[in-house]
């Protein structure tokens, strides 16, 4: 007698107006397995996501939970039920202590007062269980994002009666070494019977852990492959639905002249006409801060021909605005006419041209740029920097949380750029896209140079690694 | 198609309005009775468009009652020495003082806007009571007779009144909507940060729109003089929550970055034909406040809904 699955979803189907999210997705997460999904952004992971931690309802299908027909309700019976979720973004009372946090909401409590001795005794249990040592008096606000992450999911576990963990890009924010300690706690659930559903953009790590792996694409299952049967070209081939080429292995462009050095402990990272310099670092490394400083005052560099991709999208794009006016934005003054008109006629044209060469979607310049995806927000924002006369680029991040087919649009156009006579420096927590773009790479750590690594035979991950001591 | 139907609220709920309270009692398609319309229409809208600039800019200014009074106090000081013209110069000069004192306030001192206009509200009251020891200012023989001319005659039928809003619409609106200045404002409403990172001095823009919305304030309270034929001190009160009720009833959300100019107006005189139509009506005043509350809360629950709508 096999047992049934954990958890089944059969053929759940999902509409939002005109709009067919999910057209039939069927999951099967079995007991002590740990289950990849992957799929570019819409391709319907959320919906599932949501579906089965009852914040939607499915328009079609059922959901079986250790072989019973399961309707979740809402986000508490699906708690109830022992499905937890850790979602993307942390859902914690900053001001409160790990403790309070870890109860929120269901505080020891006698006569409505909350009883302070329980409160931690049942805490460092809860803490205790996942083998995390955190001090639960401290406050939320003091945690490093991998800790907090480890609060919240010692807190969706709950007494110990969850039988499935969800994780949504758990591992978008972290640090090697914490991903390493994630995957330990996640590993240490599998070993009590957990199933756990992983859901991320970082496909080496889902080969790293998961047993099985769900490819997800408009709405459908594309394919599933088990552990060991496929590589990062079959999973971007099954989400894209086409062949990737390798990037143009960049043979290394003649330096041209030097626009622009930034200084820092142990050098300076310099940009050169036609060239990208790659800046390598893991989170904290200063390779951010650096980026900021060297687009500093933003009034002033912009004059100077530079321009600069924030690691967040947020920060760089005002959603209320149309996509043409986020796109001349830093160009207003060249588009003022008398008495301070703005020459419409000029913006349309300009950006016109750059939205077909981008391939932003849907191509209308009068939407809001809240309206669209990631990927195509963060076209918008490059598109900024290829209008007028720039001749530096300072790219933090660029490819971070879009998906693989805008990953490859992005890469492409910082190429071109450079291929033009362009200065880009690009800093990127994924080396291989570093490797494979950069003419040489400088490696940061804690603020301060590393060391620079020119295109030759020591260009290579591993040297890297060495470099980053990681 | 809904969202374009959505976008147009404040117009289709102005003309649900109007054409409820014409069918309800014949008297308020009379000429009496747009007249008075538009005469309370007016001051507010002006006050209400030098909002709106904040509130797009992502700002709040609750001064602009305070400063309408001393505006329209000082106008009449001066008035009474140099003449009409100096004296609504003045007026509209120490809008634009009050509101150069709230940018810089909010900017420099970088100050939340609420609490820097909730002072400069509080003192401007209080340098108005002290400096007319809290009594009107009409002179022996009355204002000049231009400026009383100006609070009380008609021009194609229209009150030189209301004249003042219909002009300064023309220009404000195109500011706004038309100029590079006005997407600099909208920008830095949306996303202070991002409009800071594509070089744009928000600083600057933002104290700008107080001084836009102090300026008004200084119109506003010259139109009010004239309407009452004199400075009154203690006149003013409320109107910055009406003009922030109209601009929040005409679709401009509170968080920045969105709104428009004729909404706003719309959102006056839904506000305005509301009163008017209770009045006509006979229904107590106490009503009327309760009404125009509601309607306050109804507009900023749509928006809320709209917003949760996706986008």
């Amino acid at each position: 007698m096999v047992s049934p699955p954990a958890l089944e979803a059969r053929d759940l189907q999902k509409a939002f107006g005109r709009t067919q999210a999910l057209r039939g997705v069927s999951l099967r997460l079995l007991a002590g397995q740990a289950h990849g999904l992957v799929g570019e952004n819409g391709a319907g992971k959320s919906t599932v996501l949501k579906i089965l931690t009852g914040i939607y309802r499915a328009d079609a299908g059922e959901i079986l939970l250790g072989g019973q027909p399961f309707t979740p309700r809402g986000p508490q019976s699906a708690r109830q039920a022992g499905i937890a979720l850790v979602p993307q973004e942390l859902q914690v009372v900053r001001g409160m202590s790990v403790a309070d946090n870890l109860l929120l909401g269901c505080w020891p409590a006698r006569a409505g007062t909350v009883q302070p001795r329980a409160l931690h005794a049942q805490a460092t249990q809860a803490l205790a269980r996942l083998g995390l040592e955190i001090d639960p008096r401290r406050r939320m606000a003091s945690l490093s994002f991998a800790e907090a992450q480890a609060v919240v999911l010692a807190r969706e576990l709950g007494a110990g009666d969850a039988r499935i963990l969800i994780l949504d890009e758990p591992t978008a924010s972290l640090e090697r070494a914490e991903v390493d300690r994630l995957f330990a706690l996640l590993e240490r659930m599998r070993g009590q019977g957990v199933a756990v559903l992983f859901v991320s953009h970082r496909l080496d790590e889902v080969r790293a852990l998961c047993d099985v792996v769900t490819v997800l694409r408009d709405g459908q299952v594309v394919a599933s492959h088990s552990r060991g049967a496929y590589g990062d070209a079959d999973l971007a081939r099954d989400m894209t639905g086409r062949e990737m080429g390798a990037l143009h292995a960049a043979a290394s462009r003649p330096p041209g002249a030097q626009t622009l050095a930034m200084p820092a402990p142990g050098g300076a990272v310099c940009a050169h006409a036609g060239r990208v310099t790659g800046l390598a670092g893991l989170l904290g490394a200063g390779t951010g801060p650096l980026l900021r400083r060297g687009f500093s005052p933003p009034a002033g560099s912009i004059a100077a021909g530079i321009g600069y991709v924030p690691s967040e999208r947020g920060r760089a794009l005002v959603p209320t605005l149309s996509v043409r006016d986020n796109i001349v934005l830093p160009h207003l003054d060249s588009m003022t006419g008398a008495l301070g008109r703005f020459d419409a006629r000029a913006a349309d044209a300009a950006v016109a041209e750059l939205i077909r060469r981008l391939d932003v979607r849907p191509p209308d310049p009068g939407l809001p740029a809240r309206a669209l995806s990631g990927g195509n927000q963060q076209k918008i924002i490059f598109a900024r920097w290829l209008m007028g006369k720039f001749h530096t680029l300072l790219l933090d991040e660029p490819t971070h949380g879009i998906d693989v087919a805008a990953k490859r649009a992005v890469l492409t156009l910082v190429d071109e750029y450079a291929e033009k006579g362009g200065a880009v420096v690009f800093a990127s927590a994924e080396l291989h896209e570093l490797l494979a773009l950069a003419d040489d790479i400088v490696a940061m750590r804690e603020g301060a140079i590393q060391a620079s690594i020119s295109r030759g035979p020591d260009f290579t991950e591993a040297r890297l690694r060495q470099a980053l001591g990681g | 198609m809904t969202r374009r139907i959505l976008e147009q609220t404040p117009f289709l709920v102005l003309a649900a309005l109007c054409l409820g309270t014409a069918l309800l009692t014949d008297r308020f398609l009379s000429p009496v009775n747009i007249g008075n319309v538009m005469l309370q229409a007016s001051v507010m809208a002006v006050v209400a468009m030098g909002m709106t600039y904040v509130i797009i800019s992502g700002g709040f200014d609750i001064s602009v009652g305070s400063t309408v009074a001393a505006a329209g106090c000082a106008a009449a000081s001066v008035m009474l020495e140099w003449g009409t013209g100096a004296g609504a110069v003045a007026g509209v000069a120490v809008g634009v003082l009050v509101g150069a004192l709230n940018g810089v306030l909010i900017t420099k001192l970088d100050l939340n806007p609420f609490i820097a206009t909730l002072g400069t509200m509080v003192v401007v009251r209080g340098v108005t009571l002290l400096l007319t020891g809290g009594r009107p200012i009409m002179g022996e023989e009355g204002l000049p007779d231009a400026f009383i001319l100006y609070g009380r005659d008609r021009f194609l039928g229209v009150p030189w009144l209301t004249w003042t809003p219909i002009l300064l619409f023309i220009v404000l609106w195109w500011v706004l909507h038309m100029s590079s200045y006005g997407k600099r404002l909208f920008a830095t409403g949306g996303n202070r940060e991002a409009a800071y990172l594509a070089g744009i001095n928000t600083d600057r823009v933002r104290a700008s729109a107080y001084v836009w919305c102090g300026a008004m304030a200084g119109v506003a309270g010259v139109m009010l003089a004239a309407r009452l034929q004199s400075g009154q001190p203690t006149s003013g009160e409320f109107y910055e929550l009406m003009a922030i009720a109209a601009a929040v009833v005409g679709g401009a959300s509170l968080y920045g970055g969105e709104g428009r100019l004729e909404k706003t107006i719309a959102g006056v005189l839904i506000i305005v034909v509301l009163g008017n139509a209770l009045n006509l009506m006979n229904v107590d005043s106490y009503w009327q406040r309760i009404a125009i509350g509601t309607v306050i809360v109804a507009a900023a629950a749509a928006d809320r809904w709209r917003m949760g709508r996706g986008n």
